[in-house]
C-alpha cells in the first residue's frame, strides 16, 4: 500500500482530526458515513488502514459520485478511533464540518 | 459534496425481491414523506432481462427475447447502489408518481408504459449497460 508517512505527517493528521472532534461535526461509522455521501453534507471520508477491500472501494466509489475527497488512514481502526478522542473503533468517517481545523485544505493535495 | 442521487441516476436494487436488478430512480425524496419518513426514492428497473439473441435467429425468435418485463418500486436509499450510469427519463416519468402506488390497476398500466419505453431503447441499441444482467 501506501508507504508509511513520516511520523510528523502522521502526527498532524492525528491533530487536525483531534481539532475537528473538538471544534468541527463529524460522523463516525460506516452507515453514517455514507448517509452523509448520499446527502451531500460529507466534506471528507477518512478510511482505516485494515478496513476490507470490498467496503473501501465502495466508499470510494460513492465519494467518487458525491465528489468528495477521501483519505486512507495510515493506521488501523483501532488507531483512529484513539486519534478521534473515542474509546471504540473506528473504520470509517466523515467530516461535514471543519470548525477551526485546516484538515480538508492539507488533504486536498 | 454534490448529491448524486438525482432523478435519472441508475442504481443497483440491493434487498428484496429485486436484488441484484438495475433500475433507475424516477423521483427522489431525499427528506421523506409522512408515511414513509426516511430518504426514498421511486425507481423503474428491469424484472426480466431480455434474452440474448445472435445472428442465427428469425425475427420471430428475435422479438420474442427481446421482452423486458419491468417493475416499479419505492425503495429506501439505503438498499440501493448508485452506479454512474444514467438514463434520460421523459416517458417513463410521466408514467410512474407517488398515486401510482395505491391502485393496482395504476401499476399495471405504469408498468405497461415503461415497458414500451424500455423495449424500444433496448431495441434501439441505447443504453446498452442497464439492459446486461448484473452478473454475481
Amino acid at each position: 500500500m501506501a508507504p508509511s508517512k513520516k511520523n510528523s505527517a502522521g502526527e498532524s493528521i492525528n491533530s487536525r482530526l483531534a481539532l475537528v472532534m473538538k471544534s468541527g461535526k463529524s460522523s463516525l461509522g460506516y452507515k453514517s458515513t455514507l448517509k452523509t455521501l448520499r446527502s451531500g453534507k460529507a466534506k471528507l471520508v477518512i478510511i482505516s488502514g485494515n478496513t476490507p477491500a470490498l467496503r473501501k472501494s465502495e466508499i470510494e466509489y460513492y465519494a467518487m459520485l458525491a465528489k468528495t475527497s477521501v483519505h486512507h488512514y495510515n493506521g488501523d481502526n483501532i488507531a483512529l478511533g484513539t486519534a478521534c478522542g473515542k474509546y471504540y473503533r473506528v473504520g470509517t468517517l466523515s467530516i461535514l464540518d471543519a470548525g477551526d481545523s485546516d484538515i480538508l485544505k492539507t488533504t486536498e493535495n | 459534496m454534490a448529491k448524486f442521487l438525482r432523478s435519472g441516476k441508475v442504481v443497483i436494487v440491493l434487498q428484496g425481491r429485486y436484488a441484484g436488478k438495475k433500475a433507475v430512480i424516477v423521483k427522489n425524496f431525499d427528506e421523506g414523506t409522512k408515511e414513509r419518513p426516511y430518504p426514498h426514492a421511486v425507481v423503474a428497473g428491469i424484472e426480466r432481462y431480455p434474452l440474448k439473441v445472435t445472428k442465427t435467429m428469425n425475427k420471430k425468435k428475435v422479438a420474442a427475447r427481446s421482452h423486458v418485463k419491468p417493475f416499479i418500486k419505492v425503495i429506501n436509499y439505503a438498499h440501493l447502489m448508485p452506479t454512474r450510469y444514467s438514463l434520460e427519463l421523459e416517458e417513463i416519468k410521466t408514467a410512474v408518481a407517488s398515486e401510482t402506488f395505491q391502485e393496482p390497476t395504476q401499476r399495471v398500466a405504469a408498468k405497461k408504459a415503461i415497458r414500451n419505453s424500455l423495449q424500444k431503447r433496448y431495441v434501439a441499441g441505447k443504453n446498452k449497460w442497464f439492459f446486461t444482467k448484473l452478473r454475481f
